[in-house]
């Protein structure tokens, strides 16, 4: 076979390739414009269904009462009376989701904290029956997660971001040790949201929206004919070669 | 050559260029509706008066309870709207976190206790305002304080604008128990 027979073939199947990854993108473009039309799955099909032992991605038992303990899996936070026979839903007012962080304070009963990685804190005085939401200590910029927790005496908490660890205390609030300045966690939000704005089109304004999703409509158009081109063009050869 | 300039600007944009040094957290705030064009979304062509309802440490308690959250405030107020005498709507106000900064909504509930449509007011963040949109909003509609309101639930989040669904649902249900708990039957 000639060099550029070879090459033609390469060039062929390497740009089918190229067609279905370009579908993927112009698709996931258009998905990522509307997230309206990307719900989550179905509630039905996410209904708690208990707590999966194997699951636990949190654990904490109460220093004042060790047969208490609070667990969370992917979805939910949970909690046990009998050192972890029976477990029952332990309500949180938004969904506690990807809890990494379980923490009962050493000297206050009934007093614990949970950290939700993508949202923040959330505080109970009464052993997890009534929450409230914790200020985070800072504005959280892209890629900033909560990675864990620890409660001190006297209502200290000390918390580890992605970024460094934040120090509060109930009469001086949240003290930083980030490992960022403060003109760099600025520089990373603005390049984030550059990005940001470049991907989803609104860079360019209200109608950059519109812009992206003909573009997008363009590619999805042009891999397709391009995969039925290629298709006919195979099949014609295919018959041409029967043929003689 | 010319490839290097484009590549070079390229990065120049994605990473060089100047940026604002140690300014505080930005607050891209949108403002979608005033309070007076809620209003008028909310309750078309009815006569709306504000009334102010105080919190009771006992219904405090009984409130807190069902909402399994603290609630804060002392009183709350919440618009009325009338027509010809008759009550046939509520709204309330709710502002509730979202993920750093507060989503400000309203809430309006007929007098059986069920949402009949909730609008966002202002919009504080850079990403999620998707929850403005009809789409995820008329879900909490003919929805009463016995529904769960919670995403995952009965409410689908939208992709993109997690937390602040979150925030939405939580706050919803929040303004149906107050409404409840100090309005309808205190």
């Amino acid at each position: 076979m000639s060099m550029r027979r070879q090459i033609w073939r390469a060039h062929k199947w390497i740009g089918l390739c190229a067609c279905i990854f370009m579908l993927i993108v112009s698709l996931t473009a258009l998905g990522l414009n509307h997230p309206e039309w990307l719900t989550a799955e179905r509630p039905s099909a996410i209904a708690a269904t208990g707590l999966q032992r194997q699951n636990i991605t949190a654990l904490a038992a109460d220093p004042f009462n060790p047969k208490h303990l609070v667990a969370s899996d992917e979805h939910a936070l949970y909690q046990s009376l009998d050192q972890g026979h029976a477990w029952q839903d332990l309500p949180l007012f938004v969904p506690a989701e990807h809890v990494n962080h379980i923490a009962f304070a050493p000297d206050q009963p009934g007093r614990l904290v949970v950290s939700l990685r993508d949202s923040g804190l959330y505080l109970s005085d009464d052993g997890g029956q009534i929450w409230e939401e914790m200020p985070l200590p800072f504005k959280p910029v892209a890629g900033e997660q909560i990675q864990t927790l620890s409660l001190a005496g006297k209502g200290q908490i000390h918390l580890k971001t992605r970024q460094g660890l934040y120090y509060f205390e109930p009469k001086a609030g949240w003290k930083n040790n980030v490992s960022t300045t403060p003109q760099a966690r600025q520089q990373q939000e603005t390049r984030s949201n550059w990005l940001y704005d470049l991907h989803t089109g609104k860079i360019f304004g209200p109608w950059g929206l519109y812009l992206y999703d003909a573009a997008a409509l363009a590619l999805i158009f042009l891999s397709l004919s391009g995969i039925y081109l290629s298709w006919r063009l195979m099949a014609r050869r295919t018959l041409t070669a029967k043929n003689s | 050559m010319r490839k290097l300039v484009a590549l070079s600007l390229l990065g120049w944009l994605m990473w060089g260029h100047p940026t604002p040094a140690a300014e505080p957290p930005t607050v891209y705030e949108k403002v979608y509706l005033t309070q007076a064009q809620a209003l008028a979304t909310v309750m078309p062509g009815l006569q709306v008066k504000s009334q102010t309802v105080a919190l009771s440490a006992a219904k405090r308690k009984q409130i807190q309870a069902r909402l399994h959250r603290k609630v804060p405030e002392n009183q709350i107020t919440l618009f009325v709207g009338q027509h010809q005498g008759k009550t046939e709507r509520y709204a309330l106000v709710m502002n509730e976190i979202g993920k750093y900064y507060p989503i400000t909504f309203m809430v309006a509930v007929n007098p059986k206790g069920s949402v009949e449509q909730v609008v966002i007011m202002v919009y504080r963040e850079k990403r999620g305002d998707a929850v403005r949109r009809g789409r995820f909003l008329n879900q909490f509609n003919h929805k009463s304080s016995q529904d769960a309101l919670a995403v995952n639930t009965d409410i689908i989040h939208l992709t993109g604008a997690t937390i602040s669904s979150w925030s939405v649902a939580a706050g919803v249900k929040k303004a149906l128990v107050l409404l409840e708990e100090l309005v309808l039957h205190p």
